[in-house]
């Protein structure tokens, strides 16, 4: 076993895996965006460190192979440094440019000296590297070694000092993103770096073969941070790889061991086949791995993203419950807090669309940056425009994504996106994401999100649980505005009555009739008294009659106006209409435990009709069911619909207290009442409304005991109205 | 022996000239048509009693009130209004007027309310 050349198999290992993987994922990022700058100097950088992996891997033991590759590799490593620089000052958006043509114009000096002449690779030694692995023909430094090692570490190290402190300035994502990149190119660098030491003969074992393995993490990590940065949180990207790396070694590592281990025994007792078991062991192995990566996957992120898991669960649960809360402000304030509160967001604010003025008005901000409430953007803003092109969750720091792999359909709807004033403008509400909240391609608003507290990034899983969260919010906030509309009929149904409940009207009336009854008083008065002087007759029976005209005209006007307006008819269906009454006094029927019972015709009953007078006689009969049932044990309120030849018919009956006989004759005048607090005007306005509609309604009551007792109220509609009304 | 000076304040013609007709024997009469003129009025001249109405277009009766109250508190006001309603009555006596009549009002009670008035 100790034949086995670990040191040497890592050795090569570790290089043709950099070799590999930054290739691949150079290529990678350069397919994802091939016109962005940013990509294609990664991948150019990538294609430097690729060749520089192969070609270091092949020097050990062939001298001629071993010479060519120290040439090879010597003429790139420059570029790679060059390389990278640009991608830094691309990256921070800090364009260094003498520097960097000074690296560039350096770089292919020292490439040529390393790739042609004998100052930088001098000869090819033998150095030993560990008790297993010697290095048969490696490199001896030239004459210039030192500088030509010093250039690269000077541009390296400004490059990483340019990260650093972009990274100190900037905010947010970007931080994070430069956070990552740097961590991973000081490790990355440090692990490419060691191969420079043996040229020195310095045997820092095992850095030397080891540590290249460094230099596959620093792609890895600077893969994802370009690429899914945003999306994929890289505490995510680096656990899942190095645990896809951990199994998988494992599993080759555990079948090498074993065939290793186990052979004289196998041999023996299998004789020529007893490479079956190592295989079939390998297979097994493989086949479960899937399983164990997904576990071990699963189990570990449970433990990297507790607190993230847990907020994921509770607006899971938020989502369910929504839809069930009527309330628009008591909506938007608990989804609002629930998702400051629980992310632990900086700020969350909720825009609706307003049809009146054509905007997009703040509702609700929660939050340690919350806004001032009432802040108001046009339909034609920017940053609308841009959800509508979008149509999913707009992500401020991949505002320049957008620009570059823009999909079809934002190019045809915007056809010169202004990422400069999309950046402001969600930089003048300090959003880090939009979500927006779509009806039938309409937007009906969206949510602000601001900065993590934690300056952590927003994950993909993130942006799901947004997303589900969004749907759901704007099917509720749909739900609750229309109820909320609902809700403002209602009222505006009662207004009329209450006017005349709240006693402000009567007393207007009073002031109206008493101003003019003075004169006449007066004159009536002193008529007698005056009766020599013919001024103050002539002038108070003058007064006296005008202002008997003005009382009359008053009264006249008064008619008019308590009279509702003429109907407007249209097609109408009663049960519907009936359904919208109910459903609107459902609070009323659930807070005093009256059961309703629908007896609806099973056609649907459409009749010429005005649909807002049928509202409102509907609400005045149901209202009233409901106040008589209020003291009995027995509360039913039924309500029937049904058809009778040209007419509709449709029955409001309770099991209420019942109306006195005495009160029947009087039932629909104005101002009579039975109630406490009655206006008297509710059943008169319902007997007009009917009128109106050539109708009539009909009254049956029982205050017996019994199974009669309670009151009915039968309309009948004709079905057609005469067009002379 | 000089007659008592009372201002009468009404937008409406039909009232002045009632309060005239019951008044005019017994009393010294100015008339002002809305508040602004009372207040001048009452700036300028002093009356030993003012007769005002509550609705009025501009400034209506009890800002007039308040503004004569704060200029002299000692102003004899009697507020003569079609508004039988408590809480415009509690609203005129919360500036300590003299007396509160509705309309239509006849001579006795109005004659006697003015004399208990100046008393």
């Amino acid at each position: 076993m100790e034949n086995l050349q670990w040191d040497f198999y890592n050795y090569v290992a570790s290089l043709w895996l950099t070799g590999i993987t930054t290739l691949s994922l150079g290529a990678f990022v350069y397919f994802k965006n091939r016109h962005a700058k940013l990509n294609r100097i990664f991948f150019a950088a990538s294609i430097s460190m690729a060749i520089w992996g192969f070609g270091q891997g092949c020097i050990h033991s062939d001298y001629a192979l071993s010479f060519t590759a120290a040439r090879v590799i010597h003429f790139v490593v420059p570029f790679i440094a060059a390389f990278f620089f640009h991608f830094t000052t691309i990256l921070t958006e800090r364009p260094h440019r003498r520097f960097l043509l000074f690296s560039y114009v350096t770089a292919a000096l020292f490439g040529i000296l390393g790739g042609f002449t004998k100052t930088i690779v001098a000869s090819n030694p033998s150095i030993i590297i560990s008790s297993t692995f010697t290095m048969q023909y490696s490199v001896g430094p030239g004459k210039l070694y030192i500088p030509y090692l010093l250039f690269f570490m000077l541009v390296v190290s400004y490059g990483n000092l340019i990260l650093y402190r972009a990274y100190r300035e900037s905010s947010g994502t970007k931080r994070n993103q430069l956070k990552y990149m740097l961590i991973g190119s000081v490790i990355g660098f440090i692990g490419g770096v060691s191969n420079f030491l043996y040229v020195f003969g310095i045997n820092l074992y095992p850095l030397i073969p080891y540590a290249t393995y460094m230099v596959t993490f620093y792609v890895v990590i600077a893969t994802y941070a370009m690429i899914k940065h945003r999306l994929m949180d890289v505490k995510i990207a680096l656990s899942r790889t190095g645990l896809l790396i951990l199994i998988y070694g494992l599993i080759i590592y555990l079948s090498f061991q074993t065939m290793v281990f186990l052979q004289p025994y196998l041999q023996r007792n299998l004789g020529d086949k007893w490479l079956l078991f190592p295989i079939v062991m390998y297979m097994l192995l493989a086949t479960a791995a899937p399983f164990i990566y997904l576990y071990a996957q699963r189990k570990m992120e449970e433990k990297l993203f507790k607190t993230q898991r847990k907020y994921q669960k509770t607006l899971k649960q938020l989502s369910g419950r929504m839809t069930r809360i009527r309330n628009l402000a008591k909506l938007l304030d608990l989804t609002a807090i629930q998702i400051v509160r629980n992310v632990g967001l900086s700020h969350v604010d909720i825009f609706l669309y307003n049809k009146d003025k054509n905007r997009y008005i703040l509702k609700v901000s929660r939050g340690r940056l919350k806004k001032q409430a009432g802040l108001e953007l046009e339909a034609d803003d920017i940053l609308i425009k841009t959800l509508y092109a979008i149509k999913g969750p707009l992500v401020f720091d991949e505002i320049s994504n957008y620009e570059n792999k823009a999909t079809k359909a934002f190019k045809e709807t915007t056809p010169c996106l202004d990422t400069d004033s999309l950046k402001q403008a969600m930089k003048n509400l300090e959003v880090s994401v939009c979500m927006p909240g779509f009806i039938e391609n309409h937007l009906i608003g969206f949510l602000v999100l601001g900065e993590k507290l934690s300056t952590q990034v927003f994950t993909q899983e993130d942006l799901d649980i947004f997303s589900t969260l969004a749907n759901q919010a704007t099917l509720a906030i749909d739900n609750a505005q229309s109820y909320e509309e609902l809700i403002s009929t209602k009222d505006q149904l009662l207004k009329g009555e209450r006017l005349a409940t709240i006693g402000e009207f009567a007393s207007e009336v009073a002031h109206e009739i008493k101003n003019p009854l003075q004169a006449i008083k007066t004159f009536a008065e002193l008529a007698y008294e005056k009766r020599e002087d013919t001024s103050f007759l002539k002038k108070f029976s003058n007064l006296a009659k005008q202002e008997v005209e003005r009382i009359d005209n008053f009264v006249r006007q008064l008619i008019k106006v308590s009279h509702p307006l003429p109907p407007k008819f249209g097609p109408v269906d009663v049960n519907e209409v009936l359904d919208s009454v109910l459903e609107l006094m459902e609070n009323d029927f659930s807070a005093n435990n009256i059961t309703i019972k629908k007896e609806y015709d099973i056609h649907s009953l459409r009749i010429e009709a005005d649909k807002n007078q049928l509202k409102q006689v509907f609400l005045n009969l149901i209202t009233n069911a409901v106040d008589a049932v209020e003291k009995t044990a027995i509360k039913v309120i039924t309500v029937n619909t049904g058809k009778s030849g040209p007419d509709v018919i449709i029955r409001v009956s309770d099991t209420g207290c019942g109306i006195a006989d005495s009160s029947i004759p009087h039932l629909f005048n104005p101002l009579f009442t039975t109630k406490e607090n009655g206006s008297g005007l509710g059943l008169s306005i319902v007997d007009t409304m009917i009128r109106n509609h050539n109708g009539s309604i009909d009254v049956k009551s029982s205050v017996d005991e019994g199974a009669q007792k309670g009151a009915s109220f039968t309309i009948t509609i004709p079905v057609k109205q005469d067009k002379k009304l | 022996m000089n007659k008592y000076h009372i201002l009468i304040c009404d937008d409406e013609e039909p009232i002045r000239e009632s309060l005239k007709a019951y008044l005019e024997d017994s009393y010294e009469l100015s008339f002002a048509r809305t508040g602004q003129e009372a207040l001048d009025n009452i700036s300028n001249n002093n009356f030993d009693l003012l007769i005002i109405d509550i609705k009025m277009p501009g400034m209506d009766g009890l800002e007039t009130i308040r503004q004569i109250k704060e200029a002299k508190p000692e102003q004899r006001i009697i507020v003569l209004s079609g508004y039988e309603s408590i809480s415009v009555a509690q609203q005129a006596s919360k500036y300590n007027i003299t007396s509160y009549l509705t309309k239509p009002v006849g001579k006795d009670k109005l004659l006697k309310t003015v004399s208990d008035s100046l008393k």
